[in-house]
């Protein structure tokens, strides 16, 4: 029959196409490399990179990707390790995509699933509990008088894990990459603007030279200020690729090749296996002994309910977090567990306090008699109670927007009659209204204040949401205690891009935010309210979200930049910082930019079942972040039980 | 009766419209969210405390790298050309990876455990509806009836609470999380096969519950009109076995709606379902979706939406094609 299809005749076109769609989708999908056998490579030769793509390429996608063999792939079959030689460290941000990306610098590189823990060393590690930076890879620096040149002698015997000598080539090699690879690179643009030249005075000493003035050079950017450090690459690798697109991974040669104790044997979206390297340099050199775990293991966290699991089942010995009700669940099921505190509240003090920021770009949030009062009106020891379910009350208090830490505690103590002139943290709702009335507020009908301009006092607050793990309750106890001083609150919950977005472009009235600055000294701090870095309303700040977040620019924000400048002319220590600090101490809390919520404080819990000497407050050798480059001071110290 | 040249060409071209509309529509709503994909960038290299100078620039780059600095139009037309190679580019927050690398690799985990469990739970949940509807079940079948609704009411995210919190934290018989036991290395195939089965015991047994509840009640109701009719009765006089009566008489005249409703839910799969891979923090695209959703990584989305559009079109075309082989009375011929 005419026009009909005939069963034979469906079946092979329907044959045929299902032929022609696999073929297609075969040359759609990246071809998966076989793994050449082990027996290909002579024992000892060293490793040579593969065909480069040029720098000048970086904008094009490379022709031929760089032949690294699938994730999961075991790259040496190393057996079982007992459990007890093992050491399991959960990882934070949830599956890593693509397991296969090595590449320390590329902007989303995520490094702490024990890539920088426990192959990537760094040339100091700044200890937080007694503000030293303890030598590693660099052994001892010395700046000229002006602090424009560095002198960095490295130490002798340090090998990368393919047995190549690690040298002061290496480090001037790095710097140059970082300089001229772009703007996107981890450290590029800071490398770019402050590094003149660099140069291998020999095999073990490099010179930096800078373009400005910079005490903190080697502090900010090689000795792990906050979670991490630039890091030094091997030239004899790296030489030729494209650092925007080269993903530093094959198994097959055993790549990622770096100078630290462990090597990457498994690579997986949740699960990452290091084993220790025995031919470590720090071994061979006598500098130290081998660390004790033969074999360290990177898991997903993940949420916290799995936590709990991890912790009271122990298949983990450490995680980055945990909240309090979780945490206290696991530890009735397994008393093993510890904080850095031995009771309530555990917690560890994270570098970066919580503040509430105004947009000082908008009226009538650049009045300081507006920021006070709001400052006034807020109950911030209820704030604390609320949000830490009652774990927290006045320890989490925060003078300025300083991490509770020594160093700055002590600078903060001898400046102590400016804060109790002005009653940082006073809760006084009568004295906010009273500022507010001053400025020629008066109340609605509903109690909501009618500005002079004849309008309502209305903000739009942005958060976090609650899908992303937002506790809402102390920010709707914001609103409900500022609704009482005759402030309507809207609370406006934005996830991911869009509340990065509405901080970058100043699309907020206020702010709950962290302020990341200072660790041992005040310029970290100081520096981030710089009125340099201002934008105005809907543009970009070009410092990042830290950078002047409160877009604050006023007269008086400008003698402060001008202090903050000298201080950060100075070296950390300098006598001549107090007075400086104090000045602008002075001139910020007149202005309250933004004034400080609370303390940050962090559960990072260990599992004491399998091994011990993790870090405490009772021993305290160094501060506990797991998922920082400093988890290596760790990893030296643990002891089998 | 049957399929006609006609009717294939003109379902061809309709598949071909369906895909385009929807890529279009792809292509438009992710650019029109709040939010762009480099702040987020910006956001996780400070977040690993870097201090940034210069976030203009660094956006720029990125946006240029990306070609979102051409005009629309020009950007519409690279990506409608990219997609005839099933090429989307460089996701823009796992940069340098590319979009389908990193989409292939959750797929397989999405497949398989999706594949199964929709497979499994479509088989299981229409048998179980044939003998709700059969009038010689045993009595104790019937009585399933409330089981079947309450499984197909309780969502599967809120089946996996239960799940784990039973069989992983209570009564530890299957682990929380993972896709295989932590420290395997070097095991065999085999062993790695059954080490992520069981692994997946828990996330497919929440899924499969809920599945079979709805598969369950939807052949339950086509069963019932099913059932009186007078060819069963002839089927019957004629005294052929019960069981041939149920499945062959039966089912198989019940179970054309539910085929086609098997093909879309088989079309659903490669989406996963989000939920459920969350909370088991299972690698698949489910989890992969939500989370470029998060990061406004409009690469990611647009590679795994326009999957699920062509998965879904492409079953429902081969659904549509296949129906007069299963069901001789169905055709396409134009009168």
């Amino acid at each position: 029959m005419s026009g009909y299809l005939s069963r034979r005749a469906f079946l092979t076109s329907f044959a045929c196409a299902g032929a022609v769609a696999l073929a297609a989708c075969s040359n759609a999908l990246p071809a998966v490399p076989t793994r050449a056998p082990d027996s290909a490579k002579p024992a000892g030769e060293p490793t040579r990179p593969p065909a480069a793509t040029s720098p000048a390429e970086a904008a094009q996608p490379p022709a031929t990707a760089h032949p690294a063999a699938a994730p999961g792939v075991v790259a040496k079959s190393t057996g079982n390790v007992p459990r007890n030689k093992t050491l399991i460290m959960g990882f934070e941000g949830g599956p890593v995509t693509p397991p296969d990306q090595m590449n320390p610098n590329v902007p989303n590189a995520r490094n702490s699933f024990g890539l920088h823990q426990t192959m990537i060393e760094s040339l100091w590690y700044l200890n937080y509990e007694n503000g030293q930076m303890i030598p590693w890879l660099g052994e001892s620096y010395e700046f000229n008088k002006d602090f424009t040149q560095v002198t960095i002698k490295l130490r002798r015997g340090v090998t990368w894990s393919d047995g190549q000598p690690f040298s002061a080539r290496d480090v001037v090699f790095t710097t140059n990459m970082l300089k001229e690879a772009g703007p996107n690179l981890s450290y590029g643009p800071l490398m770019k603007k402050y590094v003149a030249g660099v140069r291998a005075v020999n095999d073990n000493v490099v010179e930096f030279n800078l373009t400005t003035p910079y005490p903190r050079f080697l502090l900010d950017n090689f000795a792990v200020h906050i979670w991490g450090a630039v890091r030094i690459l091997p030239e004899h690798i790296w030489k030729g690729q494209d650092p925007n697109t080269f993903n530093n991974y094959d198994p097959t040669r055993d790549w990622p090749v770096f100078t630290g104790p462990y090597r990457l044997v498994k690579a997986s979206e949740t699960e990452f296996i290091f084993d220790r390297r025995d031919d470590w340099w720090g071994k061979t050199t006598g500098f130290k002994e081998l660390p004790a775990p033969e074999r360290i293991i990177f898991v997903d966290q993940g949420s916290q309910d799995r936590r709990v699991a991890l912790l009271q089942n122990n298949e983990v010995d450490a995680l980055p977090q945990i909240n309090a009700g979780p945490f206290q669940t696991a530890l009735a099921r397994n008393n093993n567990l510890i904080g850095w505190t031995d009771g309530k509240p555990w917690s560890w003090i994270d570098p970066c306090p919580t503040r509430m920021v105004f947009n000082n770009a908008a009226p009538p949030w650049n009045d300081p008699d507006i920021h006070w009062a709001l400052n006034y009106g807020l109950d911030k020891l209820k704030y604390i109670e609320v949000g830490s379910e009652g774990l927290l009350g006045k320890e989490a208090l925060s003078r300025f927007v300083f991490p509770d830490y020594p160093t700055l505690r002590a600078l903060l103590d001898k400046n102590q009659d400016l804060f109790d002139k002005v009653g940082i943290n006073e809760y006084n709702p009568q004295k906010a209204k009273d500022r507010l009335a001053s400025k020629g507020y008066k109340p609605d009908a509903d109690g909501i204040l009618i500005g002079p301009n004849g309008k309502r006092f209305e903000a739009t607050m942005v958060t976090q949401s609650a899908a992303e793990g937002q506790n809402m309750a102390p920010l709707n106890l914001i609103a409900e205690q500022y609704k009482s001083v005759g402030l309507d609150v809207n609370v406006k919950q934005l996830s991911g891009a869009a509340r990065n977005e509405a901080v970058f472009t100043g699309d907020f009235d206020l702010l709950p935010y962290h302020n990341c600055g200072g660790v041992v000294d005040p310029f970290g701090t100081l520096d981030i309210y710089n009125s340099r870095y201002f934008a105005p309303k809907g543009e970009r700040l070009q410092g990042g979200n830290q950078f002047n977040t409160p877009r604050w620019k006023s007269p008086k924000s400008e003698e402060f930049s001008k202090l903050a400048d000298q201080v950060g002319l100075l070296a950390p220590g300098d006598p001549n910082i107090e007075p400086l600090f104090r000045q602008a101490l002075d001139i910020w809390l007149q202005e309250l930019p933004n004034f400080p919520l609370q303390q940050q404080f962090r559960i990072v819990p260990y599992n004491t079942t399998y091994w011990t000497n993790f870090p405490t407050a009772k021993n305290n050798y160094i501060h506990p972040p797991n998922w920082w480059m400093t988890t290596l001071m760790i990893i030296m110290n643990v002891k089998p039980r | 009766m049957g399929l006609t040249l006609g009717y294939v060409v003109r379902r061809l071209a309709l598949f071909v419209l369906i895909v385009w509309i929807t890529a279009t529509i792809n292509f438009l709503v992710p650019r029109l969210a709040p939010g762009d994909p480099m702040g987020a960038v910006l956001g996780r290299m400070e977040s690993q405390g870097q201090k940034i100078d210069n976030a203009g620039e660094i956006i720029a780059q990125y946006r240029r790298f990306f070609g979102l600095d051409e005009p629309l139009p020009v950007q519409y037309v690279k990506y409608l050309s990219a997609l005839t190679r099933l090429e989307f580019g460089y996701s823009l927050a796992a940069f340098p990876a590319k979009a389908t690398d990193i989409v292939a690799r959750a797929l397989p985990w999405t497949l398989g455990l999706l594949a199964t469990t929709t497979l499994l739970a479509f088989a299981l949940g229409s048998t179980l509806g044939a003998l709700l509807a059969w009038p010689r079940s045993p009595r104790f079948v019937r009585g399933l009836v409330p089981v079947a609704m309450v499984l197909a009411a309780i969502p599967p995210y809120l089946k996996a609470i239960l799940l784990l919190f039973l069989l992983a934290f209570t009564f530890p018989v299957f682990p929380a999380f993972g896709t295989s036991q932590i420290g395997k290395i070097g095991a065999e195939a085999f062993d790695n096969f059954l080490d992520a089965i069981y692994h997946s015991a828990l996330p497919a047994l929440a899924i499969l519950l809920s599945g079979i509840g709805a598969w369950a009640l939807g052949m339950r109701g086509m069963m019932i009109s099913t059932v009186g009719s007078d060819y069963l009765m002839l089927a019957e006089a004629k005294g052929l076995p019960p069981a041939r009566i149920f499945f062959r008489y039966g089912m198989r005249n019940a179970i054309l709606p539910q085929v086609t409703a098997l093909a879309i839910a088989l079309g659903h799969i490669v989406t996963g379902t989000a939920l459920v891979e969350i909370m088991f923090s299972y690698p698949g695209v489910g989890l992969l979706l939500y989370r470029s959703i998060t990061d406004n990584d409009f690469v990611m989305i647009q590679a795994i939406t326009f999957m699920l559009v062509l998965a879904v079109a492409t079953m429902a075309l081969l659904i549509d094609l296949l129906y007069p082989r299963l069901d001789p009375r169905i055709g396409y011929a134009r009168r």
